[in-house]
């Protein structure tokens, strides 16, 4: 997803993640309600306080955030261009900008700008580790419907516990071929994309061979499945968590009465 | 312990001649807090016999007992697999959590250990393989014989009553195979039946016992002390065989007045000693 985790010990760090993630799941909606610039400015000044509290650098933040200001741009230039409704205000052979547009390109990138903190908040302050453990608590309850909660979860931590394997392997698998000749850096992007193809086919064989050779010693530790499964680690909700509801709730009650 | 009964095996039993078979007429019983290793070549079928004795594979022919029950019964499939560990060749394909503390507790939520006693566990198991204050650590930050260490304390948490090690150290370097090869002589002493796989001669003698696998069937069950002297025969299945013993047989080929057999490197060396200074 979006952003690192950092490690830490801010307020934001210590709330459970299933709070955090239920959260960020009701604010995207809750982004939703504001209308004018009361509201939007309630919502920025809530997500600057949610950023202070994470005691996570502006500078850091700003620098994970880059590839989404480029977005924003993007999208609040077209809005200018295409948005029509209200007075002309430039007008400039084929390109009227109207007042809508201006309106409408502000508010959409504060929105995209405000759903992409949220979540990078979430996932600078909790670890994936927990992320993956609020996501099976979480969707638990729903296993009786069919969704497979544990298998889920167990999937994201195995991933997890392989990603800087598999990185590994394939530094070590680019080196090789280099050594018998391979060219990674010249050509264009078409022929350097294709340049990778020697090193993704060892990869995938190598990765199927892992996943057999897992799968043996899992079976060896007698895993059969989420059934009469007991877990190592427990969540706990604290009071940070309450102050993080109450918090939700007064922003809701305020964007209400806020809105036209 | 466990029985082994007239196995066969193979993984395509229809398609290949019964000379074929990885497993010919496999008979076998191993006693509680016995150190034992099988030793063969390649091909030798003593991966796929430690994969038949926690019932990962079932035989095509014969019988496996683990404690007297059988390995083909499904309902004492997970007693038979909590009773018989088994660590791998490869330390990184084993370990499937992200941070050390949770591999080990891996095997644990799978049996259903309450979470307090998991505690204990955990921490008993981290300690006897010397891995203690390194419980929030990720494999990838751990050296190989790290993360073979962080296998075994993943068995030994479950508490077996077998460990079989497959070829355990023969990916690891020379001191991660040290440290791996203490443990596993540490876990013997206190009552844990190990069996030991591997190519390796030398590992092969620091066992009590020693099976000699080639072409599917034992070839030799020995006690140790008693293969030792006699150990030139290994190199017929193409195996290493240890330097004393090569050393001990060119120098009485070369006439040297030494014992006719020694059943350990430190006999060859008190007999030198003996036979030098007398010049």
């Amino acid at each position: 997803m979006i952003g690192q985790y950092i490690p830490g010990h801010s307020p934001l760090h210590q709330m459970d993640p299933r709070a955090k993630l239920l959260f960020v799941f009701a604010y995207m909606f809750a982004v939703f309600l504001a209308n004018n610039p009361a509201t939007y400015g309630l919502l920025v000044l809530f997500t600057g306080i949610g950023i202070y509290f994470s005691r996570i650098s502006l500078s850091v933040f700003y620098r994970s955030m880059k590839p989404v200001f480029i977005l924003i741009l993007l999208t609040s230039l077209l809005h200018l261009w295409m948005t029509r409704g209200g007075e002309a205000l430039f007008s400039f052979s084929f390109l009227t900008i109207y007042e809508e547009g201006v309106r409408q390109a502000i508010y959409i990138s504060i929105r995209f700008f405000l759903l992409m903190a949220a979540a990078s908040l979430l996932t600078f302050t909790t670890s994936p580790i927990d992320l993956t453990d609020g996501m099976e608590s979480l969707l638990k309850p729903f296993e009786r419907l069919g969704v497979p909660a544990h298998e889920l979860a167990l999937m994201m931590s195995i991933a997890l516990r392989f990603i800087p394997t598999l990185w590994e392997e394939t530094e070590k698998i680019k080196k090789a071929q280099m050594a018998r000749g391979a060219d990674f850096e010249s050509g264009h992007v078409f022929k350097r994309v294709k340049s990778y193809i020697p090193v993704l086919i060892p990869l995938f064989i190598s990765a199927f061979r892992r996943a057999e050779d897992l799968a043996l010693a899992m079976e060896s530790r007698c895993y059969r499945g989420g059934k009469g499964r007991t877990k190592w680690r427990e969540l706990h909700y604290s009071h940070l968590d309450v102050v993080l509801l109450l918090l939700f709730v007064i922003l809701l009650t305020a964007l209400w009465l806020l809105r036209k | 312990m466990i029985q082994v009964k007239g196995v066969w095996f193979h993984y395509q039993p229809e398609e290949a001649p019964r000379k074929d078979w990885a497993l010919q007429d496999i008979n076998l019983t191993i006693m509680p807090g016995e150190y034992v290793s099988v030793i063969g070549p390649n091909g030798s079928g003593k991966s796929t016999l430690s994969r038949l004795l926690n019932g990962l594979l079932l035989p095509v022919e014969g019988e496996v007992r683990v404690g007297g029950r059988l390995t083909a019964n499904t309902q004492d499939l997970w007693y038979i697999r909590q009773q018989v560990g088994l660590v791998f060749q490869n330390p990184d394909n084993q370990i499937v959590a992200p941070t050390v503390q949770d591999d080990v507790a891996f095997g644990l939520e799978n049996l259903g250990v309450s979470r307090e006693e998991m505690k204990e566990r955990i921490r008993d198991a981290l300690e006897a393989v010397g891995l203690a204050g390194m419980e929030q650590r990720e494999p990838h930050h751990l050296s190989g014989g790290q993360k073979q260490r962080l296998a075994i304390a993943g068995i030994l948490a479950m508490q077996p009553k077998v460990i079989v090690f497959d070829e355990a150290t023969s990916m690891l370097d020379p001191q991660g195979r040290k440290d791996v090869l203490g443990i596993i002589r540490q876990l013997n002493e206190k009552g844990t039946t190990v069996i030991h796989i591997t190519h390796s001669a030398n590992e092969a003698f620091l066992a009590k016992r020693v099976i000699v696998m080639a072409e599917g069937r034992i070839q030799l069950d020995l006690p140790a002390d008693e293969l030792y002297p006699i150990a030139l025969i290994l190199e017929k299945w193409g195996l290493d065989v240890p330097l004393a013993v090569r050393l001990h047989h060119r120098l009485l080929g070369h006439g040297w007045h030494l014992r006719e057999r020694i059943t350990s490197l430190e006999d060859l060396v008190t007999d030198l000693w003996r036979f030098l200074s007398k010049d």
